[in-house]
């Protein structure tokens, strides 16, 4: 059995792999020149494709921002007739004007055969059983995955969000294999499996999971894998760069091997906007080369990595990325100190008398900022004794105090308090005076 | 050996009702309870149940952290000095008591004190040697 959605691709040589990159790099960019927004920016700082000679020019081009995406809505980016245009997609755009991606033939062509090859490189195939948890419509999510598991040839059940019962019906009725969904959503899923006496170990027949578009640790996966019994892969994608399949883990489990023959990744320092050695953290910055109706070029995704240094042992040559740190914007400031809600996730994790779901709430009490970390108390750990609440309580604040300088007010909940997100899980909300004048 | 059920509690208005609605509507009694609260937030509630084995299983299935804990109930004599006469006894075997709480029997004329200690067979012949009874599981249920 192959263990290659593309071979020649998947495992081309470095230098190969560049020499290609570079090739579509220069199309891409005689593409974009077509567009209102490159077509001016090109022009005003005299950019010429033919000055690039190797793949590592790509830092002499201009970056592109959100607000450059935003500030050309709706058609800015576009290089071909509206007529050529067969899909849209957006993001979910609370603030401003969503950012509107366009996709001709060629480019839905591209995306699902990426998404295809990142199913398959988890091991899926066409005899799996696919379920999409996730919301359809406006979000890549849904027919992302939708068009890559039928391109890989599975049987793909478009079940959406929500309904957690159905859900466990469909996957029990048509032996689902591989679900596709949001890490905090699973761990929702196995509190409704033990609510109807059931074991997704014996009750299934899942084997593979796809989690992405939330943020999460390490140790929130193998809680996942250890729940379940199934493998969980990282997937990583972006509305911007078509939708999901941009990276993904191989069944190596070790970092997300981005795909260079379609996108060019590059991690800057986000403060002097120089590209970091290989290993080092910075802020990701991608192009598109193989997109026609709207090729972007050196976004900045503001998402916080690093290059996994070394080779793969599963073959590919194409880089991998690391589990994201965090958000150069979801990034807050208490009492003086940068925290990243990812840093907290990760100590909380550490404690199993803590359930995976938590809220992280900053306000304002008697004109002093302070965060309020509430926490779910995992009943396996009750005994009825409140010197074990107690000592959790204390463990809990002097390991976030550790970790971030300071000093939380931790809040232990009952089991099932926090909200359950059927989206992405909102897990910090700010309601510090100072915002609410902002 | 007679048990209570504790349970884990945020506290919030509402929450204590939640649970006795749950009790109410499977028909469960409340001989006996106490509610501690700590300065973090949350507390815990003991209850003493004519039927700890039903009110643990629906408070769990109502998505409570509830345990069920050994306890032993014991009668004093309600007048000054009952309390004091079954602490030396106990204090001498250096029982530290975990939490405790009394309540008046009147159709006995005595008062019972429901213990939580972790040595509780101890606590059983430390009560014997103070010449008081402990009630029977039978009795502590059907107070």
């Amino acid at each position: 059995m192959s263990l290659y959605w593309q071979k020649d691709l998947e495992t081309m040589p470095r230098a190969e792999l560049e020499a290609y990159q570079l090739k579509k790099l220069k199309a891409s960019m005689v593409q974009a020149a077509r567009s209102p927004f490159y077509g001016k920016v090109f022009r005003e700082k005299n950019i010429n494709p033919e000055n690039l000679h190797s793949i590592q020019d790509i830092t002499s081009l201009p970056l592109t921002t959100k607000e450059d995406l935003r500030g050309n809505f709706p058609y800015g980016f576009l290089t071909v007739p509206k007529n050529e245009i067969v899909r849209m997609h957006c993001t979910s755009g609370t603030t401003g004007n969503p950012t509107m991606i366009f996709y001709n033939r060629h480019d839905l062509e591209s995306w699902s055969n990426l998404v295809a090859r990142c199913l398959f490189a988890i091991g899926a195939r066409e005899d799996d059983v696919f379920q999409n948890i996730c919301g359809y419509g406006l979000f890549t999510g849904g027919l992302g995955f939708q068009d890559g598991a039928e391109k890989l040839g599975a049987t793909t059940i478009p079940s959406a969000a929500g309904n957690s019962v159905r859900q466990i019906m469909l996957m029990r009725t048509l032996g689902t294999t591989v679900i596709h969904t949001i890490p905090s959503y699973l761990t929702r899923l196995y509190e409704v499996f033990v609510e109807q006496g059931l074991d997704p170990r014996r009750d299934t027949k899942l084997r593979l999971f796809a989690i992405g578009s939330e943020p999460h640790t390490e140790e929130q996966r193998r809680r996942i894998e250890e729940m379940f019994g199934v493998r969980a892969f990282n997937s990583f994608g972006m509305t911007e760069m078509n939708g999901p399949g941009v990276a993904f883990e191989c069944e190596c489990q070790y970092g997300m091997h981005v795909w260079e023959d379609a996108y060019i990744a590059e991690i800057l320092d986000p403060d002097t906007l120089e590209p970091v050695p290989d290993g080092e953290m910075g802020e990701l910055v991608m192009t598109t080369i193989d997109r026609e109706a709207m090729p972007i070029i050196r976004y900045r995704t503001r998402d916080l990595t690093r290059f996994l240094p070394g080779e793969c042992p599963c073959g590919r040559t194409h880089r991998r990325l690391d589990r994201f740190a965090g958000r150069t914007d979801d990034m807050f400031i208490i009492k003086g100190c940068n925290v990243f809600p990812m840093q907290i996730e990760k100590i909380l994790m550490r404690f199993p008398e803590v359930s995976t779901d938590y809220q992280i709430v900053l306000d304002t009490v008697q004109g002093v900022d302070e965060m309020q970390i509430k926490v779910e108390f995992n009943r396996d750990f009750f005994t009825g004794e409140r010197e074990v609440l107690e000592t959790l309580h204390h463990k809990l604040r002097s390991a976030v105090r550790d970790e971030v300088l300071v000093t939380p007010k931790v809040q232990i909940v009952e089991p099932g308090a926090l909200p359950r997100a059927e989206g992405k899980a909102v897990r910090v909300r700010d309601l510090r005076e100072a915002k609410k004048g902002a | 050996m007679a048990r209570q059920v504790s349970v884990f509690l945020q506290n919030q208005p509402g929450h204590l009702e939640k649970v006795t609605e749950v009790l109410q509507r499977k028909l469960i009694n409340i001989r006996a309870m106490t509610l501690s609260g700590s300065a973090y937030g949350w507390g815990i509630l003991n209850l003493l149940l004519n039927d700890p084995d039903e009110g643990h299983k629906a408070l769990v299935e109502a998505g409570y952290s509830a345990v069920l804990r050994p306890i032993i109930v014991v009668r004093m004599p309600d007048r000054p000095g009952g309390l004091h006469d079954l602490l030396a006894y106990l204090s001498k075997g250096e029982i530290n008591i975990k939490n405790a709480y009394a309540t008046l029997v009147p159709k006995e004329g005595a008062a019972i004190l429901v213990i939580d200690a972790e040595n509780i067979e101890l606590v059983e012949k430390l009560v014997k040697v103070a010449g008081l009874t402990q009630l029977s599981d039978e009795e502590i249920y059907h107070l």
